[in-house]
This record gives C-alpha cells, structure tokens and sequence, in this order.
C-alpha cells in the first residue's frame, strides 16, 4: 500500500494536463483546499484532541487580510501574509487561552459561541464591506511577472491548480513532520490522557497553545488563497459556523487523527457536492436534463426545477447523519478494521 | 421608563428562551447529547401551525397542543431512527449527528417551502397594550404566558408524577435506574419525545408574531444552549432562569447599542460563565 499516496500524487500532478476544462480542474482546486484545510484541522483535532468547530474563524482571518490589503492598497498577498498569519496567531492565542481550559461538550460549544460571535461582527464591520463583503479588484495582468505579483490569472487555472496542491502537499508534510516528532508524541499524550499527561509534567496549556497555532496557520493561508482564486470574500462562505463544521467533517469523514484520512474526506464530499450543485443549476447536464420522463434523474431535475433548491445540503446533512450513526470512527476506521 | 420597557422586554423574550432551553437541557440532562438541531424542531413546529392555520383556519395559539402532539411523536421517532444508536457513540459523532440533522431539516424546508418568509398576520392577540406607559405587544405577551404555563407543567410533571421522577432518576444514573426497574430505553425516548413536544409548543406561541423561514429556529436554539450552560448542563431550573438572563441580555445588549449585535453578548456571556463558573448556577458538579 506504499505506492498509494505517492501514485495519488502523481495523479494530482498529471490531472490538470488530461482535463483541461475549467470545470473539472475547479472541483480538484477546492477538494485540494479543503484537503488541506482537514488537514490542518487535524494537526489541532486529531493529534491534540481538541475538537474546534470555529476553524472559520482563521480562514476568515486570511481571507479578510487578503481582500483588505489588496483592495485598499493593492499590496500583494506576496507581501501581506506576514501580517494574516501575525493575525491569525493572536486570535488563536485569544481564543486559546481561556478555552483550553475547558473539557468536553464546553470547549466545542465556545468554538462555536465565538465562531458566532465573530461573524456578527465581521458581517456588521464596515471597513469589511459588512455582510456584502469585500470584492478583490480585478486586474488584467501586463506580463507574466505582473500577474504574479497580483496573483491573478484569468486564462487558465494552472497557477490556482498547482498552488493549491502545493498548500495542500505542505500541510500533508506539516501533519505527518508534527506527528511524527517529539511534539507530535505529546499532542497524542494530550489526547488520551490529559490529567496523566499534565502529572508527568507536561505543559498542557502550552502544547494546546502550539497546536492551535500551527493549525490556524495552515488554515489562514488556505484563506488566502481562496480569497485569491474567487476573488470575492463574504461573511457566510468564510467566517460561519457551517464552514467551521465542513471543515471538522471533512476531517472526520475519514477519520480523525489519520494522515490521509481529510484528504479522503475532501476528495469524496467537495466532488459530490460541487457536482451536485452543477447540475441542479443546470451549469452541466449530465445527458438527461430537460427530459420528462420517468427516472431518478428525471425526478431530480424536476424537483430542481420546482422545488426551492439546497438539494445539495439536503444530501450533504444527510450523508452526515448517515457516518455519525453508522460509522463514527470515520470511512478510513473501517478500512482499518478489515486489516 | 424607557429602562422598565427593556426589562419588561427581556422578561417577555426571556420566558420564550426559558422554554426552548429547558426542552434542550431535558436531552442533555438525561442523555448527555446536544441537540443542535433543537431550533429546526422549532422551525417545523412553525410551519406545521402556519398550514394548519391556512389549511384549516386553525389559531395557532389553538393548534399548540397538536404541535405539542406532533412534535412528540417526532421526538419519539428521531429517538427510534438515530439518537439511541449515539448513547454509546463518540462525543464528536453525537455532535455531528445533530449538526446533521440541523442542515438536513434547514434544507429540507428550503427545499420545500421556499427561503421565502411566511406570516401568519393578524389574530384575537394582534394589538399593543399600553399599561402605565408600559407597552406590551399581544402576541409576544401570549407567547410568554403560554411558555410560562407549559413550563410550569413541565416542572409539575418532572417533578410529581411518578413517570417524571423515574426520568430525573434515569438522568442521574442510569445504569442504577435499570436496576430499580425503570426502562431506561423507555425513559430516553421520552426525554426525546418531551423535549420535542416543549419546543413544538414553542414554535406555535412563536408562529403568530415571528416570520416563518428554514432559518427561523437557528436564532432560537443557539443562545438556548448559552442559557443551558448558564443554568448548568442537565439542570432544568437552570436552563429556566439561564433563559430569562439570556432574554433579558439579548434585549438590553440590542437597546443600548444595535439590534445586529444584540446575540453577541450573549455569546460572550456564556464564555464568560464558562470561565467563572465552569459548571453554571445550577450546575451538580
């Protein structure tokens, strides 16, 4: 099974050469965002323990930073990362401090209080474009060096392509570097057995501390980038809970704590949805929209057509529903039973 | 007087969120989930008075009880389906079963009846009330006595009846529960069941003033869970008083700087409870 991952890269690398429409290389830029994005996740929920679902908040962090500094002074995301991960690393110290103190049910439900709590801010904040949100100028680049100091690219979507697999591939590295190391053995520790841990000296505060850092990093970074690639940054598709929570069952989905397991989790739920979502729009056809006849097909085009829509979260509850009731360990937990 | 209308304001909101977080603390006393999609049953709840009323001709204020009926049903159901295969499941699992539930009935609505806000406008409640100068407005002033009244019954049957104590038994412990004979299988699905119910009763005394959308309960459940925590998880005096803070909070946060922000505070009160009072006022441990 060695083979897998390194095979599964290669793919990745040779995908965009094979399918050169736009569609199909959109669906694989944002699996590999939210790949990465999981993964990041799970430097905090699956080594440490520490179940958050406010990761948004980061993500929004990023993509705020971006959109601001670009708009406002046309500064580069070349230059201004410095100062979303500055952000980002204070407001994980903030919410760190008087939260890793909690346990249990305590700590998911205040990730999620100020995850609240900041998006009624950020969607009333002025200077943040409140809840329209901030438009990233579009520029029409002079030159190649140009369009990379703006970072746009409006003929094809390599540049997107290989940038998200790139942050993807570094977060992959991040995790497994962390998990691997001394800290990442103590994370585990934290895990398990906090109190156990704590006794034998263990700076328990500390090691939360460093694991929601590193994590919101990562995380912060992804923001950038999608503020980059959509070029339009609003309070609901970064900074709310439902992110949050896309972002914790993507993790989950594969299961928490494993290397691959995001990357499973991203690959299998962006795919579906954002399929779904195409063709309920009507953007792709799959061959049978427009007939009347009879067939599931044919049903879900007529309820996309009558019906109020969200067809895709319908399925998307459902489907996490589904994996909490009959597979909590996650798909890759059930994998690993059968070895 | 302007500051005795805030109170009387917060008071009337408060009683709406003292019931919503006792149908919340009712699961998570005896079964230790949380139920995020508590505000959805709400949601539904709405709805089914909104075509009651416009199918039938029904008052919602009268339909509460087949909401509260319903809803039980419902409650028992979703019990049946999902929540008893969580007892033994992961903290995280429980949470996302419920998540789950929350954007699966979110979009269904959507999906349904459309994004678009319904009203069911005026009734025998429609009207202001002046007292003193103190204005009270109808149908939220029904609404708060018929959360008092069923929350009183709730107590009442918590509390008096010999179904209601074997529950609080069941939640304390138990494992001890079954041992003395109480069929604690039998008890869930009633804490399910009966929390369901509370919030359907909710939903109909909210349906005469509030416009009906998918997203009506999302606004409802969340700061119920700050009550809850106020109160203390499990404690359903708690959650009681919990609500009538965060009602009183919510009004007097909107008042004195502006309505958007008004549930910021009361987010942030339930971190700062969190952190004075880990357990909350009424909290057993």
């Amino acid at each position: 099974m060695k083979w897998l991952p390194v095979a599964f890269l290669v793919a990745l690398a040779v995908y965009p050469l094979v399918f050169t429409q736009p569609f199909p290389q959109h669906v694989v830029i944002m699996a590999l965002l939210f790949a990465a994005l999981g993964t990041a996740w799970n430097i905090l929920g699956g080594l440490a323990g520490q179940v958050s679902f406010g990761h948004a908040l980061y993500f929004g962090v990023g993509a705020y930073t971006t959109a601001w500094f670009y708009k406002a002074f046309g500064l580069s995301a070349l230059v201004t990362w410095p100062v979303a991960l500055a952000i980002s690393t204070l407001a994980a110290v903030a919410v760190g401090l008087p939260t890793f103190r909690l346990r249990g049910h305590y700590f998911v439900l205040a990730s999620v209080f100020i995850m609240q709590a900041v998006y009624i801010v950020v969607s009333n904040w002025g200077a943040l474009g409140a809840a329209i949100g901030l438009e990233l100028p579009v520029h029409r680049p002079t030159g190649a060096l140009d369009a990379l100091w703006h970072l746009q690219f409006h003929l094809s979507k390599l540049p997107f392509y290989y940038g998200a697999l790139a942050l993807f591939v570094a977060t992959l590295a991040a995790f497994e570097w962390i998990r691997r190391s001394r800290l990442g053995l103590l994370f585990v520790a934290l895990r398990e057995e906090e109190d156990a841990a704590r006794s034998l000296g263990v700076d328990t505060m500390r090691h939360k501390l460093l694991a929601l850092i590193v994590s919101a990093a990562f995380t912060t970074l992804c923001g950038m980038f999608y503020a980059q690639y959509v070029l339009y940054v609003e309070p609901v598709s970064t900074t709310s809970l439902t992110i949050s929570v896309e972002i914790a069952f993507i993790a989950i989905f594969g299961g928490v704590g494993l290397l691959w397991g995001p990357t499973l989790g991203a690959f299998v739920i962006i795919p579906l949805t954002e399929l779904l979502r195409a063709y309920l729009s009507g953007h792709i056809g799959l061959g049978l929209s427009g007939t009347r006849g009879s067939g599931i097909m044919a049903t879900l085009n007529y309820l996309a057509a009558g019906g109020g829509g969200q067809v895709d979260i319908l399925l998307y509850g459902l489907l996490i529903v589904l994996i909490a009731r009959f597979q909590p360990r996650g798909v890759l937990g059930f994998f690993r039973k059968l070895d | 007087m302007i500051y005795a209308q805030v109170l009387v304001d917060g008071l009337i909101v408060g009683l709406m969120f003292a019931l919503v977080a006792m149908g919340l603390s009712l699961i998570y006393g005896v079964m230790n989930i949380v139920n995020f999609a508590h505000g959805e049953f709400m949601m539904l709840a709405m709805y089914l008075c909104y075509f009651l009323w416009v199918g039938l001709g029904l008052d919602p204020i009268a339909s509460a009880p087949i909401a509260a009926a319903v809803m039980f049903g419902f409650g028992v159901i979703l019990y049946r389906l999902l929540a008893r295969y969580l007892l033994g499941a992961s903290m995280i699992a429980q949470m996302f079963a419920t998540f789950g539930l929350l954007l699966f009935f979110q979009a269904l609505a959507n999906f349904l009846w459309k994004a678009d806000a319904r009203t069911i406008g005026d009734n025998w409640s429609t009207g202001l009330l002046n007292l003193g100068g103190l204005y009270f407005n109808g149908p939220e002033m029904v609404a708060a006595a018929g959360a008092l009244v069923t929350a009183l019954a709730l107590f009442w049957f918590l509390n008096r009846t010999e179904t209601g104590l074997c529950l609080q038994a069941t939640a304390e412990d138990p494992q001890v529960a079954s041992l003395m004979g109480i069929n604690t299988d039998r008890m869930y699905a009633l804490a399910w069941g009966l929390s369901a119910a509370t919030i359907g009763v909710a939903g109909a005394l909210a349906s005469t003033y509030l416009a009906i959308t998918p997203l009506v309960g999302a606004n409802w459940a969340l700061p119920a869970f700050v009550a809850v925590a106020i109160g203390g998880f499990g404690s359903i005096t708690g959650a009681f008083w919990g609500g009538i803070i965060i009602g009183l909070v919510q009004t007097a946060g909107g008042f004195f700087t502006s309505p958007s922000y008004k549930l910021l505070f009361v987010y942030l009160l339930f971190l700062v409870v969190v952190l004075v009072r880990p357990h909350g006022l009424m909290g057993k441990r």
